[in-house]
């Protein structure tokens, strides 16, 4: 995708988010303390500023490019590098899902240790005993610091009889 | 005299050497874990100061504040994770030079300009306490609104070339910043019916997705096997040539630092990316900035630490907490029978001084603890990448889950990470978007009980004074950027 194309769909983009924006902050009820800009005046207004910015975006994709582009942004490094990374974005994103739906039933320490193996794995890593070794040790590590040094509770899920307090 | 050789021989005193000591590496282990805010840091340890000394527990909970406004600084720079929100503006040209190897230099860089950054935040605090709390008290919510949109301001800085794009970013910003109850009437926005949205989203969670989790699902697409390339695993100071280079971006950071501390409600992160913008204007080689350019890490850096201290100046001379970090800090003022105000430093002038004594010593404590820990940190950072992943992910999903125990931030922040991952792909600024979520409330609450006051009046933000001067300068400032930065595209055509 060029530069063109990506300022194009950020336009549309922004022009979809701005109008669901607006038309949700169009349902929300006015209390009776409301002020004079209203619950909705601000959040409307920067809706319609956001609409107006992605139509500008969105024009100015159609004219001719002039100069190239040098800016940070624009040498920020895209994601990349192997065959296919987005769909190892998106594999990473599910074991993360994966961690987060299943943390309050099997518990923290087991959860975090089984998605650091997964991730490690999925990632490339390849050396057994290394990663039951980091699956062992993370749980624990991180279960003493939070909830022990910091007194943050973490899930306990299943095994709440025997590790909660 | 007395109360100022009474705190001289507090200082000798082991207890608020170890008590400073103690709080900054508390304060650096908190900061440096996503998640955990320096007043979460604060606030575990205030039950352990019941039954201290009241100059040791201020001094203990100060140093804390101190050193998690440090330590926020060091996974952002390493792993592109900012630990605290300050730390946030760090992250770019922090990460950038550890990407290119420069790490013990960009850590070296950090260590040091808050160092300066924490000396002269409290030389200020100490010499102008009575007279900068005049500033703070002239603040009416107009000003208020007004310096929301000086920060605004800076976002054609932090543009990265694209005023449109970067205004996009900040609308996003500013929406996110809508969800939840309406700051006026206490009416839920954008909720959805979602009781975990009723407080609205917190900006940490909005800058490690947008930093930390989209910089996951980048580096997993990446070779499996490449280390972390962060060069030598050695810390390095600046040399004198270095620091000559850094003194105008950390005097910049010192300013600015000052006067969003002294402002209530303000805060480090507002100053922070302000320091960033306006170095970058003020530097000789603007174009290295958001590629790792020295000076992107000293004007951040000095400015947030600068704010450790002159925060405390409303909360000393006038009572008011301007952050949760002094709101923690009030509490441990009261748990001592101290009421913060004017008559503290009659009343106890001894433990204000020692708490300046102390802040002393936490400055001193956190450049000789930054000195041993930050080599072994860059040991842990060169592991092997799909490990370094693993980990970081681990510690992300742990600090997320700590802010309020939800699962459903976990979910959040991974959603977040997915935007950011897009708005990479789209080449769409996210800095923008951190500065309008932070932003955003007080902006808008602001403006609206301006309006409120004034009884629907617009002109009550150009009446009040501050706020005129305010507004005037955000004017100068975004007409200067827009000029700037159409007179580089004509160079560029040309």
């Amino acid at each position: 995708m060029n530069a063109q194309q990506k300022d194009r769909l950020t336009g549309l983009l922004g022009m979809i988010g701005s109008s669901i924006y607006v038309y949700q902050a169009s349902l929300i009820e006015d209390s009776l303390l409301a002020d004079a800009v209203g619950v909705t005046g601000v959040p409307t207004a920067i809706g319609v500023l956001l609409g107006t910015a992605a139509v500008f975006l969105f024009l100015k994709s159609w004219l001719p490019s002039k100069a190239p582009a040098t800016s940070e942004a624009e040498e920020a490094p895209e994601p990349g590098g192997s065959d296919h990374p987005h769909l190892k974005a998106l594999g990473l994103l599910a074991i993360l899902l994966g961690f987060v739906a299943l943390v309050s039933v099997f518990g923290f320490i087991l959860c975090i240790g089984v998605m650091v193996a997964t991730v490690a794995y999925f990632g490339g890593a390849r050396q057994f005993k290394t990663l039951i070794w980091c699956a062992l040790l993370t749980g624990p590590l991180l279960w003493l610091s939070f909830d022990y040094a910091l007194e943050i509770r973490l899930p306990t899920g299943m095994w709440s009889q025997w590790i909660g307090k | 005299m007395d109360s100022f050789l009474l705190a001289l021989s507090n200082l000798s005193s082991g207890w608020v050497i170890l008590s400073a000591f103690a709080g900054v590496l508390w304060g650096i282990f908190g900061g440096a874990l996503p998640g955990i805010s320096p007043s979460i840091a604060m606030a575990l340890l205030l039950p352990f100061t019941v039954g201290m000394e009241a100059t040791n527990a201020l001094v203990l909970l100060a140093s804390v504040y101190v050193g998690a406004e440090y330590g926020g600084s060091i996974p952002a720079i390493l792993i592109r994770t900012p630990g605290t929100n300050s730390a946030s503006a760090t992250v770019i040209d922090g990460n950038e030079m550890a990407k290119r190897g420069q790490a013990g230099e960009a850590l070296g860089i950090s260590l040091m300009s808050g160092l300066y950054g924490g000396l002269f935040g409290l030389l200020v605090l100490v010499l102008c306490t009575e007279s900068l709390a005049q500033v703070a008290l002239a603040f009416t919510p107009a000003a208020y609104f007004s310096l929301g949109i000086l920060g605004l301001s800076v976002i054609a800085g932090l543009s990265g070339g694209s005023l449109l794009r970067g205004l996009i970013a900040a609308c996003m910003g500013l929406m996110v910043a809508f969800i939840g109850s309406d700051p006026v009437s206490g009416v839920q926005r954008f909720t959805f019916g979602s009781v975990d949205l009723l407080d609205g989203v917190k900006p940490i969670l909005v800058m490690v997705g947008l930093f930390a989790v989209s910089e996951m699902l980048v580096q997993i697409g990446e070779p499996p096997w490449a280390r972390g390339n962060t060069g030598s695993t050695r810390l390095k100071l600046p040399n004198w040539a270095m620091s000559k280079r850094l003194f105008k971006p950390q005097a910049i950071g010192a300013a600015i630092g000052t006067f969003e501390g002294v402002t209530p409600g303000a805060g480090g992160t507002v100053a922070a990316f302000m320091a960033y913008t306006e170095a970058k204007r003020w530097s000789k080689h603007p174009e290295e900035f958001g590629k790792g350019s020295p000076e992107g890490v000293a004007a951040p850096e000095s400015a947030n630490n600068v704010v450790t201290a002159t925060a405390l100046v409303p909360l000393l001379s006038l009572g008011i907490p301007g952050s949760n970090s002094a709101a923690i800090l009030l509490g441990g003022f009261l748990i001592h029978g101290l009421q913060p105000g004017p008559m503290l430093f009659q009343k106890a002038p001894e433990v204000v001084y020692g708490l300046y004594g102390g802040l002393l010593i936490a400055n001193i404590a956190m450049l000789l603890i930054g000195l041993v820990i930050l080599s072994p940190c860059m040991w842990l950072v060169n592991r092997p990448k799909p490990y370094l992943i693993a980990f970081i992910l681990a510690l992300v999903m742990s600090g997320v889950f700590a802010i309020q125990q939800s699962l459903f931030d976990c979910a959040l922040v991974l959603l977040i990470g997915v935007l950011g991952y897009a708005m990479r792909l789209l080449k769409i600024p996210v800095l923008p978007m951190v500065l309008g979520m932070v932003l955003g409330f007080m902006v808008e609450s602001n403006y609206r009980r301006s309006l409120l006051i004034s009884g629907g009046e617009h002109s009550i933000f150009v009446t009040d004074t501050a706020s005129a001067i305010l507004l005037g300068l955000s004017a100068v400032l975004s007409a200067y950027s827009l000029w700037k930065e159409i007179s580089e595209r004509r160079k560029s055509a040309k």
